[in-house]
């Protein structure tokens, strides 16, 4: 997570770890419906590049 | 122009719109588009699993994982959030 801007892990924890909707998420952060999708995708994608990473021994 | 009269989209594209269509952000045709390109990609079809699998592994970290730091803010974002309901 420390890999993340911080707008980035407060979307991706917020969406997917605490499980909010994204109304309530845009609502925290006083965000629009598309910057919280934007940040959401980010977040997600590079977490994924990590995961994939760490699987495959490159870390 | 060209670009959007195009009925397939390229991989690069595809992989840009996983979250939209995840979220269920995408029109009805653009869905479509995504999803034909889905049904002929296995590399695209994998990276929409890793997303899955990205958010089913992000959803079992525990506060522990994350730097005091990091809970600060979470707990700095929750109050001034409450505030403003109020």
């Amino acid at each position: 997570m420390d890999e993340l801007p911080a707008r980035q892990r407060e979307v991706v924890i917020l969406r997917d770890v605490e499980e909010m909707s994204s109304e309530e998420v845009c609502s925290v952060l006083a965000i629009s419906d598309g910057n919280q999708r934007v940040l959401l995708h980010r977040g997600r994608s590079r977490l994924r590049q990590l995961f994939e990473d760490e699987f495959r021994g490159v870390r | 122009m060209r670009l959007l009269l195009r009925r397939d989209l390229a991989c690069q594209q595809a992989v840009e719109l996983v979250t939209d269509y995840l979220e269920g952000a995408l029109s009805r045709r653009a869905r479509r588009r995504f999803e034909t390109h889905l049904a002929g990609c296995p590399h695209c079809t994998e990276y929409l699993a890793q997303m899955r699998e990205t958010i089913r592994l992000t959803g079992r970290l525990e506060p522990e994982d994350l730097t005091p730091r990091q809970r600060d803010e979470f707990v700095e974002l929750y109050r001034r959030w409450r505030s403003e309901q109020e």
